[in-house]
């Protein structure tokens, strides 16, 4: 046929589509499933559905002695082990009126600080695998941080005898102390991830892939991150200085001078940033630690029989938080008088963190979805607990 | 070194094949002679493709495994992101009731010949939380086994070694077991045994309100700068049920917390997450686990067990071990089909 054929675009509305994401897939970190609704590639509504890890820790907590539960929450946030514990043992010091010694406290930050480098790099290397090729091929940036992070983990090894579960945190004080030169190898180690990390930035932030996919995507505002009770780095991206560490010390982390990363816009690019930056300030605080170690002994308890025996008062209630990678760590602990709690709550970061989800999700692209989730850094032990 | 002469390598055939058949020499062609079922096998074993696949602590470890320095891609192992393009299925953490029946979804989706290695104690028999009302006491009774990796968690090293014991196995064998695991039926049965209550009296401490004055308390403390939800939970006591609440000033770095008494018959609230968006979650998990009842939520349905679940697992009088396992035990099955294998 000749002649002028008439071009037209039509446009049809092809409804909402549902669309799961999960409980198996590679981008949600763990077990999570997202209940999608589409219309075209775009996100209309999202139910996010959690409890596929549910352990019932807190059932346990309540058949089991005090001394006996720390190692029990290391399972719990399985990136950052020592933080649970060590909100635990904080409780209980509260409750029992137990105080640890002062390089007890030390040690807990040595451990908790390299835990928290361990964590970040975690995050921002599976969070390079769920944004694809935006450093030359998907997997390259997920290599490099687990390359770096076995370094973080042949030091806890060495500290502890465990990569990372590392029953370091007792009541009371720690359980292992330090070996002689470790300083030296955590000097050398501090020396190689800050230029790592170095590198990491120049790569990521000069890429304009990387700065397309991340910036003033999924804005958190800080009166929205406030209520929903989002902590850690995902708070403080968006503008808020609040940091456990820094606003409620404890574990004698007034002892030690470092900065606080704040974002300013509080999108997925501003979480990102935090947690490198953070990561540099940690292992300021790791050399901090050692130049001042105070001699001493490592627990104040006798590591005797009688350490099964600890017995709170009959009513007193404490809760203890921590600055966790992820956030405001928290556990309630009430006491009947017995050896064991009578009821345990943990305040668990990600569990607030996600609850963003079906909040900043709508109104963004598909392939934005798993780039949100991936800067929120959820870890599902720590959710369903 | 150096005592072989160099001809005598040249003549050995390559990739291990004379474990396989015969190699017969003749002048101008050799002739291998093997069964099918070996070449397969030996292919088998050398692309092994995991699915991507992790439940908890032992799905770090197995993704460390996988990275740069442990580098399973040595063994020809690779993962695939669909259950329809992988044959081995890696159980690397807890398995919990509301995932059993996920995994086992999985695992029919998957094309036969398919393996499955179970790493880690919570998947081989649950671990500490083996007496838990939602864990499943090892992944052996949902879907059969084919190696087990023990540790909590495993090291890389014994990840390589459940590797290494899963291509011998295939090596050996290469057969998967010929009953349809889609076709057990799961039995379900849901009684948590009640468990009585001790008798014992608790002081209370801390700021009781009346639930009356829930609502207008909170939008109070929020208009006062307490914006922060830190987190709400409930404590069952032997007398009451008592809810606690904690918010927050971040300007002021102060804290305010309050509880509200309840009865046991009924204990039911206002709602406040019209006032504070992240209550929504928290109130469905105190009724999830407790049982208080917020009038006029939005959501009003459990959030961590599964829907259809029946009681609420952190009041005292919830006995912690459930008679609730989802499916008949896989394992009898499997050890059953291996004996017939033994005997031919």
């Amino acid at each position: 046929m000749e002649g002028n054929v008439e071009e037209r675009v039509i446009e049809r509305d092809f409804g909402e589509l549902a669309l799961n994401m999960g409980p198996q897939h590679p981008s949600t970190h763990g077990v999570f499933r997202l209940k999608l609704h589409l219309r075209g590639e775009t996100v209309v509504s999202v139910v996010p559905d959690i409890g596929y890890l549910h352990r019932g820790v807190e059932k346990l907590s309540e058949t089991l002695d005090y001394d006996m539960l720390p190692p029990i929450y290391e399972r719990d946030d399985y990136l950052s082990p020592t933080a649970n514990s060590l909100a635990f043992v904080l409780a209980v010091e509260k409750l029992a009126d137990k105080e640890p010694t002062k390089r007890a406290n030390y040690l807990r930050v040595l451990t908790a600080e390299l835990q928290r480098v361990s964590s970040h790099l975690v995050a921002i290397g599976t969070f390079g695998l769920d944004l694809g090729g935006s450093m030359g091929g998907g997997a390259t940036l997920f290599l490099y941080c687990f390359r770096d992070r076995e370094k973080v983990l042949d030091l806890m090894e060495s500290l502890t005898g465990t990569r990372f579960h590392t029953n370091m945190n007792q009541i009371g004080g720690v359980r292992y102390d330090v070996y002689p030169n470790f300083d030296k190898d955590v000097l050398k180690l501090k020396d190689y991830l800050e230029k790592q990390v170095n590198e990491y930035r120049t790569v990521l932030e000069t890429n304009p892939i990387f700065l397309e996919r991340t910036r003033d995507v999924g804005i958190v505002t800080p009166e929205l991150a406030k209520e929903v009770g989002a902590s850690g780095p995902v708070l403080r991206a968006t503008g808020v200085s609040y940091d456990i560490r820094k606003n409620k010390p404890y574990s004698s982390y007034e002892d030690f001078d470092f900065n606080l990363p704040v974002g300013t816009r509080g999108d997925v690019f501003d979480r990102y940033l935090v947690r490198i930056m953070e990561i540099s300030e940690s292992l300021s605080i790791v050399t901090q630690v050692i130049e001042g170690l105070p001699e001493g002994p490592i627990n104040s308890r006798k590591p005797l029989k009688s350490a099964l025996l600890l017995k709170p008062p009959k009513g007193a209630e404490a809760y203890a938080a921590v600055e966790s990678p992820r956030g405001e760590l928290g556990m309630y602990v009430l006491s009947d008088g017995s050896s064991k709690p009578y009821r345990l709550k943990i305040r668990s970061p990600s569990f607030s963190n996600i609850a963003l989800i079906p909040e900043i999700l709508p109104g963004h692209l598909i392939a934005d979805a798993v780039a949100i989730l991936g800067s929120l850094d959820p870890v599902f032990g720590d959710v369903d607990r | 070194m150096g005592t072989q002469p160099i001809d005598e390598d040249k003549k050995k055939p390559r990739l291990g094949l004379e474990e396989l058949g015969d190699l017969i020499r003749v002048p101008g062609a050799n002739i291998f002679l093997t069964s099918t079922k070996k070449i397969f096998s030996w292919a088998e074993k050398s692309s092994l493709w995991p699915l991507t696949f992790g439940l908890a602590c032992c799905a770090i470890e197995m993704m460390a495994t996988f990275a740069s320095r442990f580098d399973l891609d040595r063994f020809g192992v690779i993962t695939r992101a669909s259950p329809r393009q992988a044959d081995l299925i890696i159980i690397a953490g807890t398995v919990t009731v509301k995932m059993a029946e996920r995994i086992r979804k999985l695992y029919v989706q998957m094309p036969s010949p398919k393996w499955v290695i179970a790493a880690g104690s919570c998947a081989i028999s649950g671990d500490h939380y083996r007496h838990i009302y939602s864990v499943v006491p090892g992944v052996d009774w949902v879907i059969p086994v084919d190696v087990y990796v023990a540790g909590c968690p495993p090291t890389p090293e014994a990840f390589m070694d459940g590797i290494i014991k899963l291509q011998e196995i295939i090596s050996s064998e290469a057969t998967n077991p010929h009953f349809n695991v889609a076709a057990i039926k799961s039995v379900i049965q849901d009684a948590p045994n009640e468990k009585p209550k001790k008798k014992q009296e608790i002081p209370k401490t801390g700021d009781y309100i009346s639930p009356d004055e829930l609502t207008s308390h909170a939008s109070d403390l929020k208009d006062s700068g307490f914006d922060y939800l830190t987190y709400i939970t409930a404590v069952d006591y032997p007398d009451t049920l008592d809810v606690i609440y904690e918010v927050r000033s971040i300007e002021k770095n102060e804290d305010r917390s309050w509880k509200v008494s309840l009865d046991h018959s009924n204990p039911a609230l206002p709602s406040i997450s019209s006032i504070f968006k992240g209550a929504n979650w928290h109130e469905r998990e105190a009724y999830d686990l407790f049982g208080v009842k917020f009038t006029d939520h939005p959501d009003p349905r459990r959030i961590l067990l599964p829907e259809d679940w029946s009681g609420h697992p952190l009041r005292k009088d919830y006995a912690m071990d459930t008679s609730r396992l989802p499916y008949r035990p896989v394992r009898k099955e499997y050890e059953a089909w291996k004996e017939m294998l033994k005997k031919g």
